[in-house]
């Protein structure tokens, strides 16, 4: 899955044209307030509990699905005709939303209040232009691989420590 | 009514004088100054929107206004453009215009006024302009956010060659922000302390999901997107079409694509009927045919896009633009050996009208019949004269018939006709041998060739009739594709029937009659000669009412079986031309001559022997062999480095036997082995001079390279062990830990002489040296401190315990032989003396030497705070050499003895140099 996303990033880049092609393009200063955030500083996060961080996993993953989906939306009105991108963010968008998926089927089986799985997105900022929509798939793209990268991770944990 | 307009224009032009003298008068403008002026920014388009109203007129009647417009940007005083608008006003109209302006408008403050003046026919000059109105502005920043950096226009959609002007907003006048075109710098001109723009000329298509121009400061970059397009152009080859009166079909080549994702739109428009309809695709476009038909149609096609429209027009008569749909259905009906009914459909056209179609028989790619048939629903022809067995293909089109314009698409079907009895009589010969008296006759006959087959050959049947005994009739079948079979045959007359039967029946059989006595032999053989095209031959008939001859000969002669061949020829020929392509050159042919009686019976009429082409010439040499028990034979005199072919071949007083194979035998070359005689000694020199290199090759190594002596087998060791000294070691070069290298720099003409001269630290001072460090030294280190002298030979173990070493000073010039063998306490102690005091020596001024410097070695590395008195010269640090330990009592002669120099400085660290 961090595979995918990072091939997913590359491959958004490339088809955006420039700067967004420059193999040195990185804009941190890019932000969306709908996103989950990617701020919280890996000690705080860490030392949350296991319950606390499926459920904010969860709703990340859910609201990933629904932006992956927008940024879908977008690149289908750019570029009409590449299977290829326009594949690759139906394909992260799916396991955005399996994943929120099957952790909420976890939360449930150990009794851990779920969010509606129905939420809708609001509007979301950098929507006004073209180029604002480009630097909007950036960093949903951007973002979904941070929260894949803690996601693996953390699952990861859960594993080892549960079945010890 | 036109009571009522006369008294208006009275009135009008009653009134009017009447203001304008007003205005003259009381120097006051006329009260049609334009009213309630609003501008609004259409950002989309990039355009100001003014309205307004002119509440001043006094009459219900429209008035035609000129309206005067001034727009001014960043500031009122700025007049960038300015324009007339003439319209005809009536009373409390909201009038509206639209400016586009180049610049997108959020860069830049607009203020816009305008003026009026009534330019009536109904009113006479003079006119007057009307006072301005206040200045209105149109400020589209004002509603922009807080970000650092705006870029306008949003996005833009342009024509290719089209000029776009870009601008951004920085509101940190610190950043310093650049722009680029895709990945090119683009350079703007500054309008404002914050806004710059850009213009972009003769813009290019460089992608369907347009093209990147951003800015970038500190922050986050900010860009639009030009969605630049092709040119729209005109279609070409407009033309339409029906198939089945019912609907049209137009079509057209629309050019390069515009190379945007919205594509250009295309309407067709008829104008006799005033319809039109939005085309669902960029090539072509349907056109539903009434139910009323319209015989004649004028299409008008037109292509529209952001930036143009573009149009082409037809007129269409509908019966002379009809193309039938493909027929279908064809297949072949009742086919037989000759003949095939074919059948097919074809799609209705309008109230069933008939079309013609085209009926194509094809027999191996070729068209060999053609046939018009009209149709209406169902379509059925008989084709005739065709071959048996015979692959066709059958190919129909239809038109309309009733004004012919274009073929349908057609349609094709294979079919093979049926199999016919064959049409020829087989070719068949035979060769009777006699064996005890009664004849066996071996039957032979050719393939028939395909024309004639009429389908395959399944057997052929051999009916051998006994001419003696009419009731005696045998029938063999022999299974194709045997072209022979053996008959035996009693001494009767006989009459011999081959037919051949494929399924459909049997051929015209083919006679030959056998007599059951030999013939006539004794026929004279008569010699021929034969040419590039085969053998001519002729001969003369013996009887009158011969039905032919046939010519008889084996292809192989020499091989056995005779593979025989044979030519029928007709009655009244009397000569011709055999030719085979298995004709050789040198090999003897006979050839044989029937005359075929009215009974079919074969009489022999001459035989005819000869070669193609003889190729005696090329027999050099033919020896006779007498002993027949002889079986070697020794060939003499050839040709070096020659080809010869060998052939041996029996022969009786008849004459020879049948001319087998020859077999190829190339001679040697005639010096070869006179080069044998030359190599083979020449070879064995270089093996005995190389054996003997290679015993000698120790002595040579002994002489001219020997070993390098290992400090382990050392005489020196003989002496240590003459001295019985329990501290014996020996020490690894590996064991030296390398520190730095100092590089001695001596001033340029100056020159120390240290010959017989002792000369204390302070007298050279002048020869400070340079240092490069290998590994970190101490800080307050001075000097450069005890050196290690690693030279071959012996290193002083107590010096060394001691933590320090020795300090040998060397020329570079001086050779390592000088040193002399160290054989013995002496002769080493000699060496050293002698190596320090040639160190001593002259050393050229402004030389610098490269020595090594031991940190491990030093003693200041573990005694800081005793340095030494006489620190040593940084000129009189050896060179790295290879060393050994020396056993203490060896190198240090005991205190107070008048030691050499050497010991004193091994032994004393404060007399170090």
């Amino acid at each position: 899955m961090q595979m995918q996303t990072s091939t997913l990033l590359q491959t958004y880049l490339q088809h955006q044209g420039s700067p967004f092609n420059d193999p040195r393009f990185s804009s941190s200063g890019l932000s969306l307030t709908t996103l989950p955030p990617t701020d919280m500083p890996f000690e705080i996060w860490h030392g949350l509990e296991d319950g606390v961080r499926l459920s904010l996993t969860q709703e990340a993953f859910w609201s990933f699905s629904q932006h992956l989906q927008l940024a879908e939306t977008d690149q289908m009105a750019l570029h009409p005709d590449d299977f290829i991108l326009l594949s690759q963010l139906e394909e992260a968008r799916l396991k955005a939303k399996g994943l929120a998926g099957n952790l909420a089927g976890i939360m449930t089986a150990l009794d851990l209040p779920t969010p509606p799985a129905n939420s809708p997105l609001g509007t979301v900022p950098l929507g006004d232009s073209a180029f604002q929509r480009k630097c909007r798939g950036y960093v949903i793209i951007r973002d979904y691989g941070f929260w894949t990268d803690r996601a693996v991770t953390f699952l990861g944990e859960l594993k080892t420590k549960y079945s010890e | 009514m036109a009571l009522f307009a006369v008294l208006q224009t009275t009135f009008l032009l009653a009134l009017l004088p009447l203001r304008t003298y007003q205005s003259e008068v009381l120097s006051e403008p006329l009260p049609l100054t334009p009213e309630s002026l609003n501008v609004s920014i259409n950002s989309t388009k990039q355009c100001l929107h003014l309205q307004w109203t002119v509440h001043s007129l006094d009459y219900h009647q429209e008035l035609k206004m000129v309206f005067q417009i001034q727009i001014s940007r960043f500031k009122a005083s700025n007049v960038i453009w300015m324009g007339n608008y003439s319209t005809t006003v009536k009373r409390n109209q909201v009038l509206h215009w639209s400016w586009e302006s180049e610049l997108p408008l959020e860069c830049a403050m607009h203020f816009v006024r305008m003026r009026t003046m009534v330019d009536d026919a109904r009113i006479p000059a003079p006119r007057f302009w009307s006072n301005w109105s206040s200045w209105e502005k149109a400020d589209a920043q004002s509603s922009l956010g807080d970000q650092p950096l705006y870029v306008f226009p949003k996005d833009k959609l342009v024509e290719e060659g089209s000029d776009v002007t870009i601008c951004y907003i920085s509101r940190n006048h610190q950043d310093n922000i650049s722009c680029y075109l895709e990945d090119e710098l683009t350079y703007g001109k500054q309008l404002d302390q914050n806004v710059w723009a850009f213009e972009l000329k003769n813009v290019s298509f460089f992608r369907k999901s347009g093209t990147n121009f951003y800015c970038k400061g500190r922050g986050i970059p900010e860009g639009l997107v030009l969605f630049v397009s092709k040119v729209l152009e005109e279609p070409k080859d407009f033309s339409c079409e029906t198939r089945d009166l019912k609907t049209l079909t137009c079509t057209w080549d629309p050019g390069k694509d515009t190379g945007l994702i919205q594509l250009p739109s295309y309407t067709l428009f008829e104008s006799f009927s005033g319809k039109k309809t939005l085309c669902k695709h960029r090539n072509r476009c349907d056109w539903q045919v009434t139910q009323d038909p319209q015989e004649t149609y004028n299409f008008t096609l037109v292509a529209e896009n952001y930036f143009r429209k573009r149009s082409v027009n037809i007129l269409f008569n509908l019966i002379h633009g009809v193309h039938p749909m493909a027929p279908y259905n064809l297949f072949p009906k009742n086919v037989n050996a000759t003949h095939a009914t074919m059948t097919w459909k074809v799609y209705s056209i309008g109230n069933n009208s008939a079309l013609l179609c085209q009926l194509q028989l094809l027999g191996e790619g070729k068209v060999i019949q053609q046939h018009n048939v009209s149709v209406r629903v169902n379509g059925e022809y008989l084709l005739s004269e065709l071959e048996p067995d015979t692959d066709y293909m059958a190919r129909v089109c239809c038109a309309y018939a009733d004004h012919f314009w274009k073929w349908s698409e057609s349609i094709s079907q294979k079919f093979t006709t049926g199999e016919a009895a064959p049409s020829e009589a087989p070719d068949v010969w035979r060769d009777v041998t006699f064996v005890s008296g009664h004849p066996t006759v071996t039957l032979f006959w050719k393939p028939l060739a395909k024309v004639h087959t009429n389908g395959k050959i399944l057997f052929y049947n051999v009916v051998v009739e006994n001419l003696d005994e009419p009731s005696s009739l045998e029938v063999l079948s022999v299974p194709a594709p045997a072209n022979s079979t053996k008959v035996t045959l009693n001494q009767s007359s006989y009459q011999i029937h081959v037919t051949a039967h494929n399924s459909a029946g049997p051929s015209p059989a083919s006679t030959v009659a056998i007599s059951g006595h030999p013939g006539n032999e004794n026929v004279e053989e008569g010699r021929m000669n034969g040419t590039e095209d085969g053998f001519p031959m002729s001969w003369k008939p013996q009887s009158r009412n011969a039905t032919g001859y046939v010519v008889e000969w084996c292809d192989g002669p020499q091989n056995l079986p005779c593979i025989l061949r044979w030519k029928n020829l007709g009655p009244t020929t009397t000569g011709t031309v055999i030719s085979s392509g298995a004709f050789r050159p040198g090999v003897r042919y006979n050839f044989r001559i029937y005359e075929i009686s009215t009974k079919r019976m074969a009489h022999l009429l001459e035989k005819k022997a000869g070669y193609l082409e003889e190729l005696d010439n090329s027999v050099c040499c033919k020896y006779t062999i007498d002993n027949p028990d002889e079986k070697t034979f020794v060939v003499k005199a050839l040709q070096p480095e020659s080809v010869y072919e060998f052939l041996v071949t029996p022969y009786t007083s008849a004459g020879e036997g049948p001319l087998d194979d020859f077999t190829k035998v190339t001679t040697p070359d005639e010096y070869s082995h006179i080069l044998l005689h030359i190599i083979l000694p020449m070879i064995f020199c270089v093996l005995v001079v190389m054996i003997t290199c290679y015993l000698k090759s120790q002595w040579l190594k002994d002489k001219c390279y020997p070993d390098i002596p290992d400090p382990y087998k050392s005489s020196v060791l003989s002496l240590i062990k003459f001295k019985e000294n329990p501290h014996i070691t020996i020490m690894n070069v590996n064991d030296c830990v390398p520190d730095a290298i100092e590089v001695v720099n001596k001033p340029e003409g100056s020159k120390t002489q240290f010959i017989g001269t002792r000369k204390s630290p302070t007298e050279t001072k002048g020869t400070k040296p340079t240092y490069l460090d290998l590994l970190p030294t101490e800080k307050n280190y001075s000097g450069p401190g005890p050196c290690i002298c690693f030279e071959n030979f012996t290193y002083n173990r107590a010096a060394s315990d001691l933590g320090y070493c020795g300090h040998f000073p060397v020329t570079p010039q001086a050779p390592p032989c000088q040193l002399g063998p160290l054989t013995s306490p002496e002769n080493l102690l000699k060496t050293l003396e002698q190596n320090y005091m040639n160190s001593l020596g002259e050393i050229p001024a402004g030389e610098a030497n490269l020595n090594y410097v031991s940190q491990l070695a030093s003693p200041m590395s573990g005694d800081k705070e005793s340095p030494p008195t006489n620190p040593p010269e940084p000129a009189l640090c050896s060179e790295y050499k290879m060393q050994m330990a020396l056993p203490l009592g060896l190198a240090s002669p005991p205190p107070g003895e008048d030691s050499s120099l050497s010991s004193t400085t091994l032994s004393d660290p404060s007399q170090r140099h």
